[in-house]
This record gives C-alpha cells, structure tokens and sequence, in this order.
C-alpha cells in the first residue's frame, strides 16, 4: 500500500478535529463535595448512589498520587482546570436524525452510523459526559439482551446495578476509580441472560470535544450463565494545545461458563491523560478475553485485569501500543489465579519512535489453592529510533507448586535484513518498515473485526512514514 | 555525602523493597536504630587448597582514599550507608596486581559471630589479570551485613563467588562493582545459609566491551526468605550480560528475584538478557519473579528477559525411575542437575569442583562427586 494513500485515508491524527461546543449544561472547573453531589442530583440519582459518589469523592482527595508508573506526567494534571461535567444536547436519541447536527457530522466522519448499519448488534455514541445516541437490535431485546448507556441503566434496572456496581473494582482501589466513582457520567450497562449469544458485537463510542473535558464513563457489563458478547469500544478527541482527562472504569463479570470479549481501540490524541481501570471477574469455566489498542493520549496507564475466581476459568489479554511523540503507554495486563486449573495468556507488543516510550507492567498472581495452573506471558517491543524508550516491568508471584508460569520478553529495532528483503522484492523503505510493523502487530489486528483491523493497519503506515534511520 | 540517618525509609513501591521492605532486613526492625554493638567479622586470604596467596595478591586494611576511590554503590542507598555507617567507614580490601594470573582460586574466609556483625570489602582488581574468588560466609551471627565495593580493571578476566554458609541468623548483602573495558566477569551466588537473605547486586557496564554472567544457584528450605535483586546497567556501547539465576525453593520458604537490566542511550550493540528459574518444591513454598527491563538505545543486538516458575517436571522424574532410581533418589537428581546448571557456570572446573564439596556438607543433600550423585536426606525431607 502506498503511504501517500494512507495518508489520504487517515490524515495527521484524523480525529483531531473539533466542533463548536453546544453544551446545554457545563459545570465551572474544579472539582468538590458540590460538584458531586450536583452531577447526582442532575441525574436524579438514588440516596445509595449519591452517598457512594460522595464517599468516593473524599477517597479521590484523601489518597495520594501513585508513586509508581510516570509520576513526573502525573503530578502534572492540574485537576482544578478540569470540566467534570458537561451535557451536549437534550438527551439520548434513538434515530440519528434526531442528534444534534454538528454532533452527528462527528459521528458520521467518525464511520459510526455506517458500520452500525454493517455489522454491530448495538451502538451507544458517547459525546462528552453522556450518550447522544443509542440504539440496540430488537431480535437481541426481545430475547431479554439489556445494552443501555450506564445512566439510563441507572434508571431503568436500579437493582441489577446496585448489585453488581463497584463489586469489581471498588471505589477505593485506587485514585482514579475513587474519581470515576464520585464522578461518573455515561458509559455501557449490558446484561446478558442465560444463554443467549449476542453474535455481531455491541460498540461504544466515546468522543471528547470541548477543551480541558473530562470524560468518566462507567461500564458494567454482567454476561449470565453460558452466554456471550463482543464489546468494542472506540475513543478519540480534538487536539488542544491544553489537557483533557479520561478516567473511566470497567467492570465485567461473567458467570459460569460465560464468555466476553472487550476490544479497545484507544486513539486520543496527544493532550488526552488516559487513566483507565478495567477489571473482570470470571467465575467457572468463563472466559473473559481484553483485546486492547492503544495508539494515543498522552499519558496512558491501563492494565486491564481478570479475576479467576471459578475452577476452568481462562483469561487473555492481547495489547498493543504505539508511543509517538510526547506519548507514554504505560500498559500492561494483571491476572490473579484464584480457582485451580485455570489459565491465562497475555500477548504485549509495543512500537516506539519519535521519542515515545512503552512500558508493559503486568502482574501474574498463583495462589496457594490454585492446582494447576497455567500462565503464558509473552511481551515484545520494538525500538525505531534513539531517542525511544521500552521498557518491561513484569510482577509474578507464584504460591502454588503445580504451576507453570512462564514469561519472556524481548526489545530489538526492526531487523536490517527484513527491510533489505522487501527492499529487494520492490517496496520503499517506507513500504517495508509499514509492513513489518503490520506483521508485528498481526496477532492482535487478526483478533479485531475487519473494519478496525484495516484502519489500524492504514494508521500504522502512516505513523511509520519516514521512520527508518 | 549522605548519612543514614538523613535517608528516607524505601518506599515498597520500588521493586528492591517489595518483598523484603527495609525494617524486615534492620538488625532490630526500628529503621531509626543504629545498633551500638557491632563486631567486626573475621577474615582470612588463602588460596583454595590453603596456601599463602602469591606475591601480588593482598589483603590489607583500607585507607580513606581507597574507600573514597572504590565508593561505587549509590549515595541515596539507604542498606548500603547503614553498613558503612555501622563500620565506622572501616573496610579491607583485597587487592590483585596487574596482569597476574593465578593457579588456583582465592578462599576468603568469612567468619562471621555475634548480635550484629559486619564487613565492608573493596575489590581492586587489577588490569589484564586473571584471577578467581570465593567468598565465604560461615558463622553465627544474629545479623550480618556485607558491602563490597569493586573495580575490575580494564581486560581482567575475574570469576567472583559468593557462597553463604551462614546459620540462621539475617544476612544484608550489597555489591556494587564496576566493569572495565574488555573485561570479562563472572559473578556468582550460591547460597542456602541465614533464615532471612537480602541481596542487592549492581554492575556497572560503564567501559566499552565489558563482558558479565551473572549467576545464581540456591537453595530456600525450612522458612528461609531468599531476596535478590540483580541490577546490571549497561552504559557503554557493545556490552554483554547474562543473568541466569535458578532457585530452587521446597519448606515454606520464599525466594524472590527482581532484577533491573537497564541499557542506557548511546549503548549501542549493547547485548542483554536476564532469566530467573524457580522449581516449587513443596506446596507451602513461593517463588516471586519481577525481571525488569528499560531500554533506551535502540541500536542493541538483543535485549530479553524471561521467567519460568513451576514444579519438577513429571515426565522426566518418570524417566529416572524406571531407571533405577528411587522416588526420592529421581526427584534429588533433577534439583541437583538444576541448581548444577548455573553453578557449573561460575567459573572453572576446581572452582566448581569445590563448590560441589562445599555443598555436600552445607548448601544442600546434594553433591555430585565423581559423577555420582550423593544425598544427604535431612535437607530434602526439609524441602517437603
């Protein structure tokens, strides 16, 4: 493919962007006690979930920042500047006619209606603080499939959140789940019953518009007894010259024998701070697999995480990421053996280039009643040029005998004498370093749906452009 | 210059000190104390068959420019200033001339007695010289501390063995050695000795073409706490390491291996690996691995690390025994061939021959003398 087409298709960070802000509610910047509780009562919210904000919300001031990871970056957010809350439009519509025009331009460039009408079984299009847009296939419903934005989910199955909200990842397990917890706005509610197979995914959309935004969707995603789902999330913003925040949590539980699938393509652009934490549960037999691409932000720690709590459960989590200029990825996967015979593999590959620097931290934990476990932790990273970093923090704790753990990692530049070959057979040194990069990327772009594997793969030429040297 | 008390408490949040955070690993657990009684440790230079050293080879007390001129392990180290600090900045150092090549190995003696005792040793290790060292630490002492300090002149070709013996009191260890130009080390740890270890081991590849392996066979039973850490930084362009560290873990005990390889801008060629082996022994045992890796140079031949941890494997223990072997006989064989995998690795055939010796009596149940396996069965049933 020729790059000068690639270019044409994606542009300089394509998503980047902006449309004039047509809020219909924005809250002052800053955050506190008010801010809270009138994000709660905006919502009209139950006594339990405001009380739960408010509780979060002291944990968010009263904990210190990590002292791990990239501090420098961190301690940087200025918290104070930051826009906790804003609405864009009346509500949720369920015919995209009905959405505020510029928002549904957004949308439109964004291919969103398009591949809903190809291949999704719902949409939920999430424009700062809530969803302008959802719609779910009525096969799916009737058959008793809930796939809501989290607020309505709020509304709508009061009891089925209560039950499941915060079970996963508590509000105090760290600084930015307490955040989201006081905070949230949006994001997916799904539950599956028993039985019942969602065979085409279910996507969310999550764009950023106005400057200084935080966005902090919540989702839960609950998939009952021997039944399955496809979630695929994608997220971009307009590139400012100042910083954006998002700070979401996800929560997954799959019940016996259950399956579900997360892909994540996270393209923010270069001022976004993306501090995500994203933690399932899988109870016997259950899989939960965490397909996750993170291409941009600025600063971004996310290390997507599965309980196996249930004999014969299996987890896999295939990451990538791509540190350009200015950009961290700190990413990386956690995976705690809790039940005997259960598995898990984790797949990590990491470019770096223009100065971007890559870190997979992971943690693999045994515990002592774990018989027989296995783990398979492979991470790979390529350096194209020298002023790029990679770097590879695994943890493993292993507490039980039987197990076998495994993990290796490796960091190399791309190889002269694959380039020399392509070379040989024709192709630009452009051509041929994009090709490598799409052939190191492959095993994760093989696991994504067609239409975002081809994007990722045109993205991905375009970002090597001019790299080799 | 950086006193102890002014330093911080590590933060756990540093790999070095998660698993063994600072005040498990002070002599009396108050991180503020610094104990009053310390005794000094004894030792002794010999060759290994108990021979005088040759001319160009001592052992002598060191002087305060000496221990300004080898200050190689990080001022902001809060184990290694408390040492230093418990020493009164007292130090030996051995000393081996240039371009001398010895026969056979040095022995130093370590004898260690006592609340609180302590060594601070400096390594100068002279240009082109060929040479070999083990040390070894018996004794003991309720709580032993050892800082040792070094430089490998530029083309030595120096073998380095660390071997514990001590009884079941606390052992802190610190090594901060600085590689030179084309030299080649091997630095080796073996140890089975003290209920609590804390090791902190840093190389420095700062000199072009410095060559290192790193290797470590040990032995965790009963309730011993084995802690290594292993950090190697490759400064300089086209240097080479290796780090194999196999523990073998049975009891209730623990053994921990972090390891930092880091390859700095402008350590171009620069080629690394580090991979830590854990065996599981017993069902109360545990094995924790963080083998980290930054790169910053991309013009590396290879940079990799990996971790393995599981139990012996099956079908090689069914393969002993039908051939001849006891149940218990195929399972010593197959530790004994793990924990032989980097001790053979140490240096030459008499150092390692008299590693063996050594651990027949000590380290382990296990020797292999002549190519027949001996065992001593208390320490295995110990790793049930």
């Amino acid at each position: 493919m020729e790059n000068t087409e690639a270019h044409d298709a994606v542009g300089d960070y394509k998503a980047g962007w902006h449309d004039p802000e047509h809020s219909t509610i924005r809250f002052d910047s800053g955050l506190s006690e008010q801010v809270v509780r009138d994000i709660s009562e905006l919502k009209g919210e139950p006594k339990w979930m405001t009380d739960l904000r408010v509780k979060a919300y002291h944990h968010f001031i009263s904990r210190p920042m990590p002292t791990w990871g990239d501090t420098e970056m961190l301690e940087s957010i200025n918290f104070d500047k930051i826009c906790y809350f804003l609405r864009s439009g009346k509500g949720t519509e369920k015919n995209w006619d009905d959405v505020p025009e510029d928002i549904r331009n957004t949308f439109e460039r964004l291919g969103i209606p398009a591949a809903e009408q190809k291949w999704l079984s719902g949409v939920t299009a999430q424009y700062e603080s809530e969803a302008v847009y959802h719609s779910i296939r009525e096969d799916l419903e009737a058959q008793g499939v809930i796939f809501l934005d989290m607020d309505a989910g709020l509304r709508e199955h009061e009891e089925l959140v209560k039950k499941w909200f915060c079970t996963v990842v508590p509000y105090a397990d760290n600084k930015f789940s307490a955040l989201n917890t006081a905070v949230w706005s949006g994001g997916s509610f799904i539950y599956v019953p028993p039985g019942v197979h969602v065979e085409m995914p279910v996507q969310a959309y999550f764009r950023i518009n106005a400057k200084n935004m935080g966005q902090f969707e919540r989702t839960l995603i609950i998939v009952d007894k021997g039944s399955s789902v496809h979630y695929v999330e994608g997220c971009t913003a307009p590139t400012y010259s100042t910083d954006s925040l998002h700070s979401a949590v996800v929560e997954l539980i799959a019940m016996p024998g259950a399956y579900i699938r997360y892909s994540t393509i996270q393209n923010w652009s270069n001022n976004v701070y993306n501090l995500v934490t994203k933690r399932g549960i899988a109870h016997e037999n259950a899989t939960i697999e965490w397909v996750d691409g993170n291409l941009g932000s600025k600063l971004t720690m996310k290390y997507p995480s599965v309980i196996l709590k249930g004999e014969g459960a299996h987890a896999e989590v295939i990451s990538v990421a791509y540190a350009g200029a200015g950009m961290h990825q700190d990413a990386g996967a956690k995976v705690h053996h809790l039940a005997s015979n259960t598995t898990s593999k984790i797949l990590s590959k990491s470019i770096s280039k223009d100065g971007g620097r890559g870190s997979y931290r992971g943690m693999v934990t045994v515990s002592k009643k774990a018989e027989n476990c296995k783990v398979s932790v492979v991470c790979d990273a390529l350096i194209l040029d020298e002023k790029s970093r990679s770097d590879t923090y695994p943890t493993m704790e292993v507490s039980n005998p039987s197990c076998r753990c495994e993990h290796e990692a490796s960091v190399s530049k791309v190889s002269d004498d694959q380039v020399f070959y392509l070379m040989s057979r024709g192709h630009t040194e452009d051509q041929a370093l994009a090709l490598i990069v799409n052939g190191f990327f492959e095993p994760f772009t093989k696991e994504l749906p067609m239409e975002y594997a081809v994007e990722l793969n045109k993205l991905m030429a375009l970002e090597m452009e001019g790299s080799i040297g | 210059m950086a006193v102890y008390a002014d330093l911080p408490e590590p933060n756990r949040a540093e790999h070095l000190w998660r698993y063994t955070p600072w005040h498990k690993i002070h002599p009396t657990g108050k991180v503020a104390e610094i104990p009053e009684a310390t005794a000094g440790a004894v030792v002794s230079l010999t060759l290994l068959d108990g021979s005088e050293p040759p001319e160009g080879v001592s052992l002598s007390a060191a002087t305060a420019e000496q221990i300004e001129k080898f200050r190689v392990a990080p001022e902001d180290d809060v184990a290694s200033e408390f040492i230093r600090q418990l020493g009164s900045s007292e130090a030996v150092v051995l000393t081996i001339k240039a371009n001398l090549r010895l026969e056979q190995p040095l022995l130093l003696e370590v004898e260690v007695e006592g609340k609180v005792c302590i060594l601070q040793t400096i390594l100068d290790i002279g240009r082109g010289c060929e040479a070999e060292l083990v040390t070894k630490i018996s004794g003991d002492a309720d709580w032993f501390g050892m800082l040792r300090e070094g430089k490998i002149a530029d083309g030595a070709n120096f073998n380095d063995v660390m071997l514990n013996q001590m009884g079941d009191g606390h052992c802190l260890r610190v090594d901060a050695m600085v590689i030179g130009r084309d030299a080649q080390v091997k630095a080796g740890t073996v140890g089975s000795g003290s209920t609590r270890c804390k090791s902190d081991l840093r190389f420095d590849m700062s000199n072009t073409g410095g060559n290192l392996s790193v290797n470590g066979s040990l032995l965790s039973a009963g309730k011993s706490h084995n802690d290594h850490h292993v950090e190697i930084m490759h400064e300089a362009p086209h240097t080479y390491s290796r780090l194999n560290w196999h523990s073998a873990c049975g009891g209730k005990s623990r053994t921990v291996g972090t390891g930092m390889l880091r390859i700095a801008n402008g350590a171009k060629g620069a080629d690394a690996s580090q991979k830590f082996h854990n065996l599981l022994l017993s069902k109360d045992a545990e094995a924790d691995s963080i083998p980290e890796l930054e790169v910053l140079e991309h013009e590396v031949v290879g940079c990799g690390h990996g971790t393995a941890t599981g139990p012996i494997d099956e079908e090689q223990h069914f393969y002993l025994t039908t051939r001849g072997f006891s149940d218990d006989g195929a399972r010593a064989v197959l530790i004994s061939a793990f924990l032989n995998a980097t001790l053979s690795a140490m240096g030459s055939n008499t150092l390692h021959d008299w590693l063996n010796e050594q651990l027949s009596g000590g380290l382990s149940s296990l020797a292999i003398s002549g190519g027949a396996l001996t065992l001593s069965d208390p320490v295995i049933n110990d790793l049930d």
